[in-house]
């Protein structure tokens, strides 16, 4: 696929080799030449030196034949104006934005980004959770954290070691993902008995997330 | 009519003056507070000090109770997201949006319950029409 990457500082670097190492054709604009050369360099990318939201710009960076665009700036002004632009007059299919305010999320989805994602709630959520257990880390939110993807490590004393999944009692809204195991995954299914140390996905509600826990290693958070 | 108006610089702050002598009531928007000694004496309504893309501070302006929204800032970026917000999240009728980019017009054209004006094109067409005189 043909990624476009706008704006982002020194995350571009690591998120564009990372797509191209998967395969995608990526095509960075950044308004810093400077900066602009040295990815040139490191990265097998092309790489446009201008503003993306001049519509020249973003033609000569072949934004009629990109799949996606994703914007990284730290202006939502910028981030919105540009995905708004990609879409009406490029056709882009899909648009990635990051929002810096989370008031303005709404705003977003209600002009049609496809895909929002905002650094202060995940890092405010990540902070809130974190401290609270430290086996416990909150891998992904989703819908502005209203779903919850926790991992959460089995701890030596838990009331849950040896038994099978379907012995424990967890609210039927509780979904457990996977379990890491050594390294293996291993697919939780009925008959599955948890061990100690085991690391377990847990999809939840933010607020189940806490029940979850405490049936599963009894540990009050 | 209550009227905002976001932006105090020339074209905000004249405009603010003439609509409160036609007896409008007016609040005007803008992050310098410096911008207000632009107003002029006729201007009988209120500013707000502040950044016009910081919710709290368009509820400060009683935003959504606005007939009318006047975007001026000197951004065009900032001018298309604020005229968004209006419509989008406090709902106003009707918005009116300078451009300082004619090129970028075209971003904003089509949607319902704004429109835009670009100094540059009312001048170029004010230019035309009277080339147009003179050729007779």
């Amino acid at each position: 696929m043909q990624i476009m990457i706008v704006g982002g500082g020194k995350v571009i670097y690591h998120l564009a080799k990372n797509l191209i190492s998967k395969g995608h054709f990526v095509v960075i604009i950044n308004r810093d030449l400077e900066y602009g050369k040295e990815l040139s360099r490191d990265l097998n990318a092309t790489i446009v030196g201008g503003e993306a939201s001049d519509f020249s710009v973003m033609e000569d960076a072949g934004a009629y034949k990109t799949d996606i665009l994703v914007t990284l700036t730290q202006k939502d002004q910028d981030n919105l104006f540009i995905c708004k632009m990609a879409k009406k007059f490029f056709g882009i299919e899909r648009t990635v934005s990051l929002v810096n305010n989370p008031d303005n999320e709404k705003l977003f989805i209600s002009l049609g980004i496809d895909t929002i994602f905002n650094t202060t709630d995940l890092l405010s959520t990540l902070i809130e959770h974190n401290v609270a257990a430290e086996d416990m880390s909150n891998l992904i939110t989703l819908e502005d954290g209203r779903l919850i993807i926790t991992q959460y490590k089995i701890p030596e004393d838990a009331p849950s070691i040896g038994k099978n999944l379907k012995e424990i009692d967890l609210p039927l809204s509780i979904i457990l993902g996977g379990i890491i195991r050594n390294g293996d995954i291993v697919i939780p299914r009925g008959g599955t008995r948890i061990k100690e140390n085991d690391k377990i996905l847990i999809i939840s509600l933010p607020e189940e997330q806490a029940d979850a826990i405490k049936i599963l290693g009894g540990e009050e958070i | 009519m209550y009227i905002v108006i976001i932006g105090s610089g020339r074209t905000g702050s004249k405009l603010a003056g003439v609509l409160s002598k036609n007896g409008h009531e007016v609040v005007v928007i803008d992050k310098d507070n410096q911008k207000f000694k632009k107003l002029s004496i006729e201007f009988s309504g209120f500013t707000i000090e502040g950044d016009a893309l910081e919710h709290e501070i368009l509820r400060k302006a009683k935003l959504e109770k606005a007939e009318l929204a006047v975007v001026t800032t000197d951004n065009d970026k900032v001018n298309y997201m604020l005229a968004q917000m209006a419509k989008e999240i406090f709902d106003v009728n009707k918005i009116l949006v300078r451009v300082i980019d004619p090129e970028r017009e075209k971003m904003l054209v089509d949607v319902d319950g704004i429109e835009t004006f670009s100094p540059i094109s009312l001048l170029v067409d004010a230019f035309e029409n009277r080339i147009k005189k003179v050729e007779g």
